[in-house]
């Protein structure tokens, strides 16, 4: 059985299809991108399998895991402990320092913090931001705070990687960097990873490309 | 805890978040000590005004239904009760032409000092005036005050009878209506000015046995002096008043609901800023993996803590309140509007009880209905609209 099966997806919000019966396979630990022009429908899809919304009908299984059985308690659990989500825009907090935005997920979960301290430090040393620990996210650039929020999405060794236009906002060699780098550390860590982009140069990183029209997968 | 910790530093994250938090509890807390300051002054004035209507006239007023009566008649039933004997009649005071209606009170001194706190001891054969008596007529201890009595009717066909006394001292009740209108004299001097018999009497006041208590000792007086006497205890005349206050505190704790529920509007427009500030936080936190659950248990603990610092802030400003009132002058009140010239807050743990948890149940009622609101968006439409 796949790490990751959704069977007959849809989704509507109002009277806007925007998923039309989805189905799709990922094994464990491997990489796609996901590609489609803007509201087709691949963002959405990103979403359900993170457990943010849950789907009009079909079906998602994560892990062995049906989403649509779980509860918000189990959900929660669920996007704590399996899902890392790395958005276009990085979401770090202004009120906490990086180091604090870093360590966010594994305080929601009450995760071991000295492990997770370990982890991310080898992390943050291979991305080279180091400096940016004791900062705010402002007094950094994009393309550090975009590296923080890959660490921070990678800090609880998460088993998928859901990456919405994860370089959307970054210039085209801070793009090829997060790109390359989101790659390696996901075949690192084993995680498998979906990567929502409408950039070319992006999807071209990955073996595989799920198209994404009107809500269907076309090829 | 080290969540709740995260959150809470992303809530008072900001200036403006940390001051509308601060002015919200303040706000709440002022309400809530206007409030328990009122509840307070009621019990205080009660309270206040038993104490000082106890120590002037003892425990008991027990006068007889056929108006006068004699002492000697009633005094074996009295042996296990101090008392003192009085000839209470109404008259007018004049002096320095000015005049006052009062009540003359016949007593015997050493007698009257067994049952009374009040200091009669300069009275010898003139009278001993209240201070505001003494204040309107302008008179002083050595100064000649004349008393206007009613004279038998068949044999002066209602004419007044004058009587000049010398003010031998001024004394104070710590009761306004007392002091501008009582007068004290020898009983004996009164009676025989009147022409009574020497024991004659019509009001007696006693103080309690101690060893058989306040009910016990009223029960025991009735039983002893029978149906002709009245056995009345030392506030009853003032009951009516007493029984308006406790009517009016219920009433007024109610309607001072009304400024809690103003000062609920700045909870209010905290909780509606913080929301509106800072749903991107909490939905990001909720795409991070805290339940709603979790939001709810920290949202909920953070409106006990306004609560909380509310309350003890509010305790704080109440006793402030009660440290002016019994300490500055300018918030003595003034005595045509309340018998008593000072006030102290009485506070009982009901009256804490009734005020914090209407205060608990308002704020609890506001944070229900907003976190009904951030419910009702699932996590994705939250960020979408929040990060568009």
């Amino acid at each position: 059985m796949s790490f990751v099966n959704c069977s007959k997806v849809t989704k509507s919000y109002g009277q806007t299809r925007v998923l039309r019966g989805i189905d799709f396979k990922l094994e464990e630990g491997e990489q796609t991108a996901v590609v489609g022009a803007s509201g087709s429908g691949k963002s959405t899809l990103l979403y359900l399998l993170g457990g943010l919304d849950q789907p009009d009908s079909g079906k998602i299984e994560v892990g062995s895991k049906d989403l649509s059985r779980l509860d918000d308690e189990k959900l929660a659990r669920y996007r704590n402990n399996l899902i890392g989500f790395i958005f276009q825009f990085h979401f770090l907090l202004p009120s906490m320092d990086c180091l604090d935005n870093l360590l966010l997920p594994a305080k929601i979960g009450n995760h071991s913090l000295k492990e997770v301290k370990s982890h991310v430090a080898g992390l943050v040393e291979k991305l080279g931001v180091g400096h940016c620990l004791k900062k705010y996210p402002y007094e950094i650039s994009g393309g550090e705070q975009q590296r923080i929020n890959i660490i921070r999405a990678l800090s609880l060794k998460p088993k998928l990687l859901l990456c919405d236009e994860p370089t959307g906002n970054l210039d085209s060699k801070n793009s090829e960097l997060v790109s390359t780098t989101l790659s390696e550390l996901a075949q690192e860590h084993n995680s498998a990873m979906i990567v929502v982009t409408h950039d070319a140069n992006v999807a071209s990183h990955f073996s595989r490309k799920i198209v994404i029209e009107d809500g269907q997968i076309i090829s | 805890m080290g969540s709740a910790f995260s959150f809470f530093k992303i809530i008072i994250q900001g200036k403006a978040s940390g001051r509308f938090l601060v002015a919200a509890v303040l706000s709440f807390s002022f309400s809530i000590a206007v409030i328990l300051s009122t509840v307070g002054l009621m019990d205080g004035f009660v309270s206040a005004l038993k104490t000082s209507l106890k120590g002037s006239s003892g425990d008991f007023h027990i006068t007889s239904n056929r108006g006068f009566f004699l002492k000697e008649d009633v005094l074996p039933a009295l042996e296990d009760f101090p008392s003192a004997s009085i000839m209470q009649v109404e008259s007018f005071a004049v002096s320095n032409g000015l005049n006052k209606g009062v009540l003359v009170k016949g007593v015997e001194k050493d007698e009257f000092k067994k049952i009374s706190s009040l200091n009669l001891e300069k009275l010898e054969s003139g009278v001993v005036i209240g201070k505001e008596l003494a204040k309107a007529l302008d008179l002083s201890p050595g100064d000649e005050l004349t008393l206007t009595f009613a004279s038998d009717q068949t044999r002066d066909q209602g004419g007044a009878v004058l009587k000049k006394y010398k003010v031998d001292s001024v004394v104070s009740h710590g009761i306004y209506e007392k002091d501008l209108r009582f007068v004290y004299t020898d009983r004996l001097n009164l009676t025989r000015g009147f022409g009574y018999k020497k024991g004659a009497v019509n009001k007696i006041l006693a103080l309690q046995n101690p060893s058989l208590g306040f009910e016990a000792s009223q029960a025991a007086l009735k039983r002893k002096l029978g149906n002709k006497f009245e056995i009345e205890p030392y506030w009853s005349e003032y009951k009516t008043l007493l029984r308006a206050v406790e009517v009016e505190k219920t009433s007024i704790s109610f309607i001072l609901q009304i400024i809690v529920v103003v000062a609920i509007f700045n909870v209010i427009a905290f909780i509606i800023f913080i929301s509106e500030k800072k749903s991107q936080e909490f939905f990001l936190l909720r795409a991070f993996g805290a339940s709603m659950k979790k939001i709810t248990s920290f949202w909920r603990g953070l409106l006990l803590f306004i609560w909380f610092a509310s309350a003890l802030l509010s305790l704080g400003l109440t006793w402030l309140f009660n440290l002016l009132l019994t300490s500055l002058p300018v918030f003595e009140l003034p005595g045509d509007i309340y018998v008593l010239s000072k006030l102290r807050l009485e506070l009982g743990w009901e009256d804490f009880a009734l005020v914090f948890s209407l205060a608990l149940g308002w704020i609890l009622i506001i944070g229900a209905a907003t976190m009904w609101r951030m419910k009702k968006r699932t996590v994705l439409a939250g960020l979408r609209e929040e990060f568009k």
